[in-house]
């Protein structure tokens, strides 16, 4: 018995030091590619708590290892990766958060322009009316104080039959006097318009080029949150495969600690 | 409290004394935090350990720190309180896989304090007002005598036994596990008389069967040491046996590992230890130290 109770010993010391082992591969394995993927995308890998140096020595260090020791370094590693991983993950939601206030930002923002757009055309058009309803009426006043009135003569007395030749004769000079002093109201009228329009132009361009902008901005958040959530997919199927294979090699060992559930059927008693 | 000095009979405790079923029920009933329970259940790994360590069985990189730290453990028996707190910082330096097994035993301790008070509470309702004193009574100069030494300690824990025989003279005392529990432990304690504690431990274990699964586990786990200190290994592992189909918990499984060693059944009890060990790592120290397996 006392020779079996060694052999357990030393084979379960030997298991726990290739579960090490194993475990130090799958976090080189691990690390390297991970790291890398953040820094293609411009972020700060998160730190794992063993350098390069460290896990090494680790491995070198294993074969004097006694059991206890070894569990030890097992459960530290295993606690590393859940770490290093949760870390990473928690760096691509964080950056993917960012992006989401960010394109929410830009919309709000070409919401804010859209509004103060309509607000300002709204204001320009109504100025533009007020000016034209302003020129219309200088118009038709300008027009009326010139135009001969035929009851004119009534107020001076004279007789229709001195009137109706008057207006004859009057009347298309009335009309030749109302036109020249309308043309200057018309000049400006024209302007006017002229100025509107152009006013309405120039202010469509730079509305449209102020989207324009957000839209690039909006464009780009999005290419590198479908970057972010891409990597943070491949990490996360990473994780997940990793956390196979270290089921793998642990395999053998009870998933819990404190209570067991029956795990097989026990050689009977007086068996 | 020194629970170490209370607990070990001796000043150098041997081996088996140090054994979980020797000591874990004495110390569930006087612990009175975590902290005094671990600090006693890495005294008694230090201890073996230390025992495995001079025998050259434990290929354990800090045993010299252990051994060190026990250097003289005789001579300062009485500063035992202060030396165990040092043990324990040297322990949990080494490794803190020993630490989490050593906390999770002692909650184990502390959760069977609560058990046994509820259970003592539970089983008190159905008596008589004065079958209810007595046997509060009873417990009261147990427990007394367990935080006390010498002839106080066995005044104490006779006058308990006497209590508790007079509750199994009343009717509903008769089929209580709990009483007869504590009898059988103070027959096997206080008279030494394995074969009439293991009556009561066996009754105890009848009257909790399907009453009371954790109560029914602790009367086997003891029935079977009574057994197996009467050399009746057969019955011993049998009970072990019937305890683990109602929870594979380590220390039961280390139990009947041993039983099945003294059988000569040594594929089963590797099997046991194997299990055991994944479980609890720190039971590869006892494993190394104990004496069952290294005959």
């Amino acid at each position: 018995m006392r020779a079996s109770v060694e052999a357990l010993r030393d084979r379960l010391t030997e298991e726990e030091k290739e579960r090490c082992k194993a475990i130090l591969r799958v976090i080189a394995e691990m690390l390297t590619p991970a790291r890398h993927s953040l820094v293609d995308l411009h972020l700060e890998p998160p730190p794992f708590p063993y350098s390069e140096g460290e896990l090494l020595k680790m491995l070198d260090e294993i074969p004097r290892g006694d059991y206890i020791g070894l569990v030890g370094q097992r459960r530290a590693l295993l606690a590393a990766i859940a770490q290093f991983e949760e870390s990473l993950l928690q760096a691509l939601s964080g950056e993917l958060s960012k992006l989401n206030a960010d394109s929410q930002r830009i919309n709000s923002e070409v919401k804010k322009l859209e509004v103060a757009q309509i607000h300002e055309w709204d204001l320009a058009e109504r100025q533009h009316k007020q000016r034209l309803s302003e020129l219309n009426k200088q118009i038709s006043e300008t027009g009326s104080n010139l135009t001969f009135d035929p009851d004119l003569g009534c107020g001076f007395g004279c007789h229709y039959l001195l009137t109706i030749p008057l207006y004859i004769v009057l009347h298309p000079f009335g009309l030749l006097l109302r036109s020249a002093a309308r043309m200057p109201i018309q000049e400006q009228l024209d302007r006017e318009m002229l100025s509107f329009e152009a006013e309405s132009i120039r202010r469509g361009t730079q509305y449209r080029a102020k989207v324009d902008a957000r839209h690039e901005e909006l464009l780009t958040v999005q290419t590198r949150r479908e970057l972010i959530t891409e990597t943070s997919q491949r990490l996360a199927e990473g994780n997940r495969l990793r956390k196979d294979s270290l089921d793998r090699i642990l395999l053998p060992l009870p998933a819990g600690k404190a209570k067991l559930t029956l795990l097989g059927p026990l050689h009977p008693p007086h068996s | 409290m020194d629970l170490a000095r209370l607990i070990f009979t001796s000043r150098t405790p041997l081996a088996k004394e140090t054994r979980d079923i020797e000591n874990h029920y004495h110390l569930a009933r006087i612990a009175k935090s975590t902290q005094q329970a671990l600090d006693f259940q890495a005294l008694s790994l230090c201890l073996q350990a230390k025992h495995a360590s001079e025998l050259d069985r434990l290929n354990w990189t800090g045993h010299q720190d252990v051994a060190r730290s026990l250097d003289g453990l005789g001579s300062k028996l009485d500063n035992l309180a202060s030396l165990s707190v040092d043990i324990r910082h040297s322990i949990q330096e080494m490794s803190s896989v020993l630490h989490e097994d050593l906390v999770s035993l002692a909650d184990l301790i502390l959760q069977q304090q609560e058990s046994i008070e509820r259970v003592f509470v539970r089983l008190g309702k159905p008596y008589e007002t004065s079958a209810r004193e007595i046997r509060a009574e009873a417990d009261k100069w147990l427990q007394r005598g367990m935080t006390r030494e010498g002839s106080d300690r066995t005044d104490n824990w006779n006058d308990a036994l006497r209590l508790f025989k007079c509750c199994t003279e009343n009717p509903i005392g008769s089929q209580d596990y709990f009483v007869h529990f504590q009898i059988g432990w103070l027959k096997w304690k206080l008279i030494g008389s394995e074969g009439e504690a293991e009556a009561s431990f066996d009754r105890a274990r009848r009257l909790s069967q399907d009453e009371d699964v954790e109560w029914n586990r602790r009367c086997l786990r003891h029935l079977a040491y009574m057994r197996y200190l009467r050399a009746d290994f057969d019955g011993a592992y049998d009970s072990a046996y019937q305890s683990l189909v109602l929870e594979r918990d380590p220390l039961t499984l280390f139990d009947a590992a041993r039983y099945a060693a003294r059988l000569g059944r040594t594929s089963t009890a590797l099997s046991l230890l194997e299990e055991a060990v994944r479980v609890m790592p720190s039971l590869m120290v006892k494993m190394l130290d104990e004496e069952d397996f290294l005959e």
